[in-house]
């Protein structure tokens, strides 16, 4: 009370001797297993090398040509396929068809509204990581419009939107390649740690996204940030492609059940 | 020979050796190998009997496939929207007689009406809105495609009066004059007896059939 008054008269304030201990303590923990080098338990509970658990349903979007959602742990995506429809007026000729993608996120995607600020590149990713495997050719002229909204970002969340937007293209039987799947990885001092949640990616020394079409054994799109040494890189990669072939195994049983459900 | 086993793929699965397979509508060939564009059955046709090529085709049915989009070089089903001096819009129904889903719009030129005297045609004598045209179909430019009637067989396939009657094709020439006479650029109607049309001469070159559309 009296170092209350005495604060006002002299026209100042002092924060908590405790301010930011919450963050220190974390930060410290942080460190220590990184020195220890040691496989510390995720938040989630789960290991370095284990994936959040896949739930992928198709067709959620009935006004859609095809759609999906996926729920991975916390992120919540839901992707809409459009077309093949006519181009837009104002667009150039074109021999070959187009792709049009578009991410976005509710405005509740994150705890706190209006945080989510550096995912305008997403779209233009998310068109890299598909234009490969979608055979444009199959339909000049026209364009297949794909929009993934984010309900809820919870971590990797382009590779889940990549995931996504490719088995909904699937479901609305437009003609690919292969199935694009995408996984990424975080890498936190010695160690690599898979599919990252958003306080982990916030965490993180630099991650690696790779999206990648199974059958064909071909990546699509490969992103790296941060810092990386050449031996983690590759094992990073591999990691990835491995998990990518487990994802798409779940998108094709996703099909076949669509599939046979049809009948 | 494979039997035909009928099970779902999904895109990018093997679906055999280019060697033994051709490939058919849903599947691609990547190199040697020969996989599904499009999740649905498994199918095998046997070569036609007689071919020299022994190998049976492969393709992936069943399941849906997206619209029809129209191809350069199809034959369209369209109902013309507008008409006006040098040309008429028309929105494609129907690509190879399959329905489309979206919305395509065709533009048809005065200089695709007909193949001959092509600078003499009256593009209000020759469609009207409502009319169902048969079309061949180009890319055409960055707003519309292109649909062509330089054809016998491409035309008007089915049009209605002001009474909102359907009309019937006759050839003025086999008739009486003096009544009032439509122009119009029709389908030869050899082809399209089922659509109940008929046209009791043609003219032979096809081109600037004078007709008369009588009411049914």
């Amino acid at each position: 009370m009296s170092a209350a008054a005495a604060a006002a008269t002299a026209g100042t304030y002092s924060p908590a001797a405790a301010a930011g201990e919450k963050r220190r303590e974390r930060k410290e923990e942080l460190r220590r297993h990184l020195a220890e080098d040691a496989d510390w338990p995720r938040a989630d509970g789960r290991s370095f090398h284990d994936c959040r658990p896949a739930f992928m349903q198709t067709g959620p979007t009935t006004a859609a040509s095809g759609s999906a959602y996926a729920e991975f742990g916390k992120t919540k995506v839901i992707v809409s396929v459009f077309g093949p429809r006519e181009s837009k007026k104002a667009m150039l000729y074109s021999d070959t068809g187009r792709l049009n993608c578009n991410v976005s996120y509710t405005t509740f995607a994150t705890p706190i509204p209006g945080q989510v600020t550096d995912n305008k590149e997403y779209s233009a990713m998310l068109h890299k990581a598909l234009e490969g495997t979608v055979m444009l050719h199959i339909f000049p002229k026209t364009t297949v419009d794909v929009f993934a909204l984010v309900l809820e970002s919870g971590g990797s969340d382009l590779p889940i939107i990549i995931s996504c937007a490719s088995l909904a293209l699937a479901d609305a039987g437009i003609m690919m390649c292969d199935l694009v799947t995408s996984v990424s990885v975080s890498c936190f001092g010695k160690n690599i740690i898979i599919d990252p949640t958003s306080d982990e990616e916030a965490w993180q020394d630099g991650s690696i996204t790779v999206a990648y079409m199974p059958a064909r054994k071909e990546i699509t799109q490969l992103t790296v940030t941060g810092e990386w040494s050449d031996g983690k890189i590759t094992n990073a990669v591999e990691l990835c492609m491995d998990a990518c072939s487990k994802l798409c195994d779940v998108l094709r049983e996703r099909l076949k059940d669509a599939a046979s459900l049809a009948e | 020979m494979e039997h035909d086993g009928g099970e779902v793929v999904t895109p990018g699965e093997l679906l055999g050796n280019s060697l033994s397979l051709l490939v058919g509508r849903g599947a691609y060939a990547d190199g040697r190998c020969v996989r599904a564009s499009i999740t649905g059955h498994r199918r095998l046709v046997p070569p036609p009997s007689g071919s020299t090529d022994q190998r049976s085709t492969v393709e992936v049915v069943g399941h849906k496939a997206h619209g029809a989009v129209p191809q350069p070089g199809s034959v369209v089903i369209a109902r013309v929207t507008k008409v006006m001096a040098r040309m008429a819009s028309a929105d494609i129904m129907c690509v190879d007689s399959k329905a489309v889903k979206e919305k395509f719009t065709g533009m048809i030129r005065q200089q695709d009406v007909r193949a001959t005297e092509i600078d003499k045609v009256d593009m209000y004598q020759s469609y009207r809105p409502g009319d169902i045209v048969r079309a061949l179909l180009s890319l055409g430019d960055a707003r519309a495609y292109y649909l062509s009637t330089a054809q016998n067989e491409l035309g008007v396939v089915s049009a209605q009066s002001i009474t909102g009657r359907f009309m019937m094709a006759y050839n003025v020439l086999t008739n009486d004059a003096g009544s009032s006479c439509v122009y119009q650029k029709l389908c030869d109607a050899q082809a399209h007896v089922a659509t109940g049309f008929r046209i009791l001469n043609d003219v032979g070159e096809g081109f600037a059939l004078l007709l008369r559309l009588r009411y049914n």
